[in-house]
Formats: structure tokens, sequence, C-alpha cells
């Protein structure tokens, strides 16, 4: 049962949100930025709850459709929490739970009858460490396309293995050898293949949680390099320690303090004239 | 202390002694040409280079620490206010040392006529760019904008005197020589109150984020 297909929204779905209208609260600063594209993914009054824990307060937020978002602020802040509920991937959290509504393209994804695994392949993820199968370079970025059923023979299983790799800049150092394990890759290369893994089953949005943090600077660049390329075809959210990154990669900068959204703005705007004197102390090294 | 810290503050004390000895040009400058002195027009020209060499100072140190600190924000527009500011003083400080060359000619000749307005729109001139100077070390957005808004009387003064000169050179040819000298003086007074508002500007930008100059936005 799909219910957040962009081309054919569901009646059903629909009517339940005008009924679920969330009660619109005042925002302490005006933190959305001036965006003129469409919006993919948008959070609305959203609190998120680890058990007693309070993790995220009050989240209000529009993401446009291809653009780099960076979530930035200092640990336990709940980026990584709210990057996590995106793609539901807090469900599997015990004792979780979460208050307002979180769209993506305008349907609510925690509507009960949201396919999650379907949501999963709209809402890519790539983690902090790179997390190849114990298989095959090829195997791992077939994987995807085939638990979906997305490839209706064995050559177009291979067609769109090679096109998820040569948008991952990495067809042409694994060409020759497909059958490898992904294991002997190295670090940057494994990150690549995740990145491969999760294009190839044509998302939307490709969530990215501290993508670089193990990897040395070359492999940093190359993965920069591959994020900025990817904004041609999918929203990227990012999660990053590294502010440089962010500006060097990000369209948009949310930073997070405490479980409270802080400011949300171009990323040129948040790293020259922050309007909130917090962003400016995090950014500036007085706190964090 | 955060270790861009230490930088800033180096940057901080190198931009206020650069325009302390750039308001003491001003001063001597100005001083000369009233008071008819030639040794002190001479000793500004002199000075000159101490400011050149600071300019280039800023320029290294905002440089690295924009290399080797990456400041973002408030930190990040100081740096590129005083690279800006620099620039704008530096050239400030050489009307200045303009004004004692032509003093060098004035004092060959006898006075053309006492100074009556010339004193107010030096004054004023040097007042601008003090306020815009302090402005910028203390932050103070506030004197920015008053300080602004006192270009409209220095160019009032300008124009007042100029037309002045022009009717004596008019009447005197003999005064053409040193009618025209003044005409420079005043001249270069006057940019140095637009050289001041232009740092008001930037004291704007640093405090504010907003960027003023070329533009109609109400300051």
């Amino acid at each position: 049962m799909l219910t957040v297909n962009k081309s054919k929204p569901v009646d059903k779905m629909e009517n339940k949100e005008t009924q679920t209208e969330p009660k619109k609260t005042e925002l302490k600063t005006n933190i959305d930025p001036e965006i003129s594209s469409n919006i993919q993914m948008e959070a609305q009054n959203l609190d998120f709850f680890y058990g007693e824990k309070h993790a995220l307060h009050g989240i209000n937020m529009k993401i446009p459709e291809k653009s780099i978002t960076a979530f930035i602020g200092p640990s336990g802040c709940g980026k990584s929490t709210f990057l996590r509920t995106i793609n539901r991937m807090n469900d599997i959290i015990a004792g979780t739970r979460i208050k307002g509504k979180l769209l993506l393209d305008g349907q609510d994804i925690y509507a009960p009858s949201v396919d999650v695994v379907d949501l999963r392949r709209r809402v890519g993820m790539v983690f902090q460490k790179s997390t190849p199968f114990p298989k095959s370079i090829f195997e791992n970025v077939a994987y995807g396309i085939k638990i979906n059923q997305l490839a209706k023979s064995r050559g177009e299983l291979q067609t769109m293995v090679e096109q998820a790799l040569t948008q991952a800049a990495l067809w042409n150092e694994v060409k020759d050898r497909l059958n490898d394990s992904a294991l002997a890759l190295s670090g940057g290369q494994q990150q690549r293949l995740c990145i491969a893994r999760t294009i190839a089953v044509s998302p939307e949005v490709i969530l990215m949680d501290e993508p670089c943090s193990a990897l040395d600077p070359i492999a940093t660049e190359k993965i920069e390099e591959l994020i900025v390329e990817l904004r041609e075809n999918y929203t990227v959210i990012i999660v990053t320690h590294n502010m440089q990154q962010a500006t060097r990669v990000s369209d948009y900068t949310a930073f997070f303090l405490l479980g409270e959204l802080i400011e949300f703005d171009e990323t040129e705007k948040i790293f020259t004239s922050p309007r909130e004197k917090k962003t400016e102390d995090y950014i500036t090294g007085r706190f964090g | 202390m955060r270790i861009i810290e230490s930088d800033l503050n180096k940057l901080r004390e190198k931009i206020t002694l650069m325009g302390q000895l750039t308001e003491n040009a001003i001063e001597h400058s100005t001083k000369a040409l009233f008071e008819r002195d030639s040794e002190l027009s001479e000793a500004t020209i002199k000075e000159d280079d101490k400011i050149d060499k600071l300019e280039n100072e800023i320029d290294k140190l905002a440089t690295d620490i924009m290399v080797l600190r990456q400041p973002a924000a408030g930190d990040l527009r100081f740096t590129v206010t005083c690279l800006h500011t620099a620039g704008i003083i530096e050239r400030i400080a050489d009307h200045a040392v303009n004004i004692a060359k032509h003093v060098r000619v004035l004092n060959s000749e006898p006075p053309l006529k006492p100074y009556v307005d010339l004193p107010k729109m030096a004054l004023l001139t040097k007042e601008m760019f003090h306020d815009a100077l302090e402005a910028l070390i203390k932050a103070e957005v506030d004197l920015a904008r008053q300080t602004i808004r006192k270009d409209d009387q220095v160019d009032e003064l300008f124009h007042l005197i100029y037309d002045e000169l022009l009717d004596i050179m008019q009447k005197r040819p003999d005064s053409i020589k040193r009618g025209s000298e003044l005409l420079f003086v005043i001249k270069h007074l006057e940019r140095m109150a637009d050289y001041a508002t232009n740092i008001c500007e930037m004291v704007i930008y640093m405090t504010e984020g907003r960027i003023i100059k070329h533009t109609e936005e109400a300051f």
C-alpha cells in the first residue's frame, strides 16, 4: 500500500491531512529562507521523543527539491535524530514517538498507511561508516534493485548497476573487478559504493550522516564533488560536524541546538551574517 | 581564548595604529597649510611610508586569518572590513600627503587670503575620519550612521569654497596659481570625507551584515 506517491496522491491521505492540520505555533524567529523552487520535504511542528527524553522541539522547516541542505550543531543537538526521522530510521528504536508532521512531496510520511520500505527506497541513506554488504561490488549495487524489482531483465540490471556506479563516480575504478568483494575497496571507495547502492533504487532524497568523517582529505574531496553532482537529480540532506564542508557543498544550512532548530537559511547567509546570536557563537567557535 | 582571537586583536591593533597615523597626517598637513609650516608638511610626507607599510601588514594578516583560521560570521566580516578599510585609509593618507605637497607651493607664495571656511572643512573632515575609525574599532554602528550624515556638510563647504576661489581667480589673475592649489586642497579634503563615509559603510556591513554601498538602501 503506497500512499506517498508523488504522481498518484490518494484521496484518503488528503482527507486525513485536512482533518489533522497541525496547530501553528509562533516561531521565535523567521527561520525559513526565501525558497522559490518546489518544496520536497517539510517538517511541521515536529517533536520527537526517546521515551521521556524530548529530543526535538517544534521543528518547522521546508527543504526545496534538488538542493543540498547541511544540518550543523554540537553533538546531541538533534541533527542526526531529525535526519533519521526523514526516512523513519528512528522507528526501529523502542520507545520513540513523534508529534507533528513530516511531509514528503506534501504527504505525511508518518501516516499509518505509509509503506515504510517504499519510503526508505524514496529516501535513501548513507551513514558515517561505510556499510558495504559482504558481497561483490556488483551485488552491493544490484541488491536494492532486485528486492524492489526495478529491473525487468539481467541486461537491465547490469545497465542500472553501471549507471549507479557511474553517478557515484566509481565505475572507472571498479568496472574491471565487479565480482571482487566490496570489502576489498578503500574507505572512500566503499562510501561511494554505498552512495551508488542508494542511487540505484532511484530515490528522491538522499540523507547523509557525516559521510566523510572517516575519510582522508582526498576521499573527502571526491565525496564532496559527488554530493554537488547529485544535486542535479536528488535532494541531499547532510549532517556534518565539519563546517567548512557545509560551506563547500550546501545551498542551505540548518543550525540545531538542544533539539531546537535555531536558524535555517541560505548557507552563505548563515556563515557570513547569521541572524541568531547562538548561531554566530557556534560557527565562530565561542561554544560547542 | 579562541585561537582566532589573538589574530583578530592584532588586526584591530594594526588598523588602529594605521588610523591614528593617518589622523595625524590629516592634522599635520592642514596645520602646515594654515600655519604656513613647511617643516610640518615635509614631515607629513615622510611619515606616509609607515602607513603604507601598515597597509601591507594588514593585508597579509587578514589573508592569513582567512586561510589559517577560516573565520565565519562576525569574525569574517571584521576581517573583510579591516582588509577593505586598510586600502581606504591608505588612500586617505595619500590625500593628506598631497595636501602637504600643495602646501610646499603655497608656502612659497604670499597668502592668498585669510582662511575662514577652509579650517572648518578641514576640521569637519578630520572629525569624520576620527569618528569613522572609532566606529570601526568599537563597532559603534550609530556613530557610523551619524558620521555618514556629516558628509553633506563637507560637500556644502566644498562648493562654497570652490565658488569663492573661482570668484577670486576671475577677478585677480595673479591669484590663479595659489587658487588652483587651494582647489586641489579642498578636493582632497572632500575625497577624504567620502572615504570616511566608505569606512562607515563598512562598519554597517561589519556590524549588521548589510552591504549599503552603491545601493539606494537607507543606512
